[in-house]
């Protein structure tokens, strides 16, 4: 085993004696929260085995056509099936459905392809969003198309969505349409200088369509907007959280 | 039952350190990393299969496991197994790991998954500086770099606004099962600065979090202000992107 920073020897830990595989199948018997995320905070070499993406669920069609475990043909069962703290991988390519799919635990999703544009998620009309949290949860690398509807619906948690594309097509009732919904209300911190819990934040994403980027139904407000304006697209950075008295 | 004479067959295994096992076919064979050479025969020629990376006291007690539950497993009670591989385990750290190390190369499917649950068991519930003593782990990590790690996974390490405890042993036991887990996570007071505990916010312990009533927040008239003005950024920043478009 060539030595790393903070290797030690196997006598004194003997548990760091087994092989990465070994080890990784042992964090597989752990719920993510709390216990394998405990385990990321021991050491590095835990924290890399505890987080690798070999422990993550992924939505994919089987390789084989035998159903492997962690392995869910759409999101929907993948979510359902997921413990709080899991990250999904939903696999390029493909056509992925998402329609009023209530995430109520928290979560990460992630795109499986190197841009975001590779992993599509569609909400056909008649839904009212694509993906609705209720829990702080992060998505990433994911393109999230809605045909009538938000993309978006941020009920309560911190949701951070980062390096994402949110379309709502254009139609005639595209006033109607919003990317992101946030209907989350602040309720008076019962300590000073903590961080809130309900909250948005965007880093990186484009947003295309719609009404307006972002509709914020309860008492939390758009802040530090930021715009690039790249020769195809508008990124964005913003948040939408508690207003800071000044 | 083992039935088929063919199953019954003995073949051989060796050890890189000397050991020699004489063993029945569908116990070598349940060693699925060796089952190609055991159906090939090679078990009973002369030298015997070599089994590899793996020592005489380990194989000996692998093969113990594999008699009681390849050959005898029909004719025993569940909790008869049960009982046996609660005995089974009893053996200090070090073997422990040994057996896991064994199992999981020679592909023993419920050997390694039995032992990786009872190594999962003790780690299940400890906090993090249990779990280095547990296993005798230094610190490797400053404040600095946890901060940067609980920051990357915030749906992990996101602090509640009623759960403030740092992870110790007066752990809130509600929220240690798997299925019912509430996204709770708490970080010692030691390893992120220090955590003002809060009597107010105890009450508060075992709230569902998706069932947390929003209190209604008094908004003043200068909030409703404010609101208009980023609504009115908004849609300048729509009309912008309009007319790029």
């Amino acid at each position: 085993m060539a030595k790393r920073k903070g290797w030690v020897a196997p006598s004194n830990s003997p548990i760091n004696s087994l092989d990465d595989g070994c080890l990784m199948h042992i964090f597989s018997f752990l719920s993510p929260i709390p216990d394998r995320y405990n385990t990321a905070l021991v050491c590095h070499r835990w924290c890399f085995l505890a987080c690798h993406p070999r422990l993550w669920l992924r939505v994919e069609r089987p390789i084989k056509g035998v159903a492997e475990p962690g392995v869910f043909l759409n999101l929907e069962a993948a979510i359902s099936a997921a413990r709080p703290g899991d990250t999904i991988l939903i696999a390029a390519g493909g056509n992925h459905v998402a329609c009023n799919i209530q995430i109520k635990k928290p979560l990460c999703l992630i795109g499986g392809g190197e841009l975001p544009d590779e992993t599509v998620l569609t909400c056909s009309r008649g839904s009212d969003s694509a993906l609705e949290f209720l829990s702080t949860c992060k998505i990433a690398n994911l393109t999230i198309r809605a045909e009538l509807g938000c993309c978006l619906l941020h009920r309560s948690g911190r949701l951070t969505i980062e390096g994402c594309v949110l379309q709502c097509e254009e139609n005639p009732l595209d006033y109607l349409s919003f990317p992101i919904v946030s209907t989350a209300t602040a309720y008076p911190s019962l300590k000073k200088g903590q961080q809130d819990e309900h909250g948005l934040t965007v880093a990186r994403t484009r947003i295309e369509g719609g009404a307006k980027a972002v509709s914020t139904n309860g008492t939390l407000a758009l802040q530090h907007v930021r715009a690039i304006y790249s020769r195809t697209s508008i990124f964005f950075w913003f948040e939408v959280g508690v207003v800071v008295d000044k | 039952m083992a039935g088929s004479s063919k199953e019954m067959e003995k073949v051989l295994l060796r050890t890189a350190d000397g050991g020699s096992f004489v063993v029945s076919r569908c116990v070598a064979a349940a060693m699925v990393a060796i089952s190609c050479e055991v159906e090939a025969g090679e078990g009973e020629r002369e030298g015997g299969i070599l089994v590899p990376n793996v020592t005489r006291p380990v194989l000996a007690k692998i093969l113990r496991f594999l008699h009681i539950h390849v050959e005898m497993a029909p004719s025993l009670y569940p909790i008869t197994l049960e009982r046996f591989d609660k005995e089974f385990l009893n053996v200090s750290v070090d073997f422990l790991y040994h057996i896991l190390l064994a199992a999981y190369h020679l592909k023993i499917v419920s050997l390694r998954d039995l032992v990786c649950q009872k190594v999962a068991d003790m780690m299940k519930g400890k906090s993090i500086d249990e779990i280095r003593t547990t296993f005798n782990i230094p610190n490797e990590y400053t404040a600095e770099e946890m901060a940067k790690i609980t920051k990357k996974y915030p749906w992990i390490f996101d602090q509640q606004l009623d759960d403030e405890k740092g992870i110790s042993v007066e752990k809130d036991k509600n929220i240690e099962n798997e299925g019912t887990s509430k996204g709770k996570h708490k970080r010692t007071a030691d390893e992120l600065g220090s955590v003002e505990k809060d009597n107010h916010i105890e009450n508060k312990k075992g709230t569902n979090r998706e069932e947390e009533i929003h209190v209604e927040s008094k908004e003043g008239a200068s909030t409703g202000k404010d609101k208009q003005i980023e609504d009115k950024e908004e849609r300048e920043g729509a009309r912008r992107r309009r007319h790029s478009e």
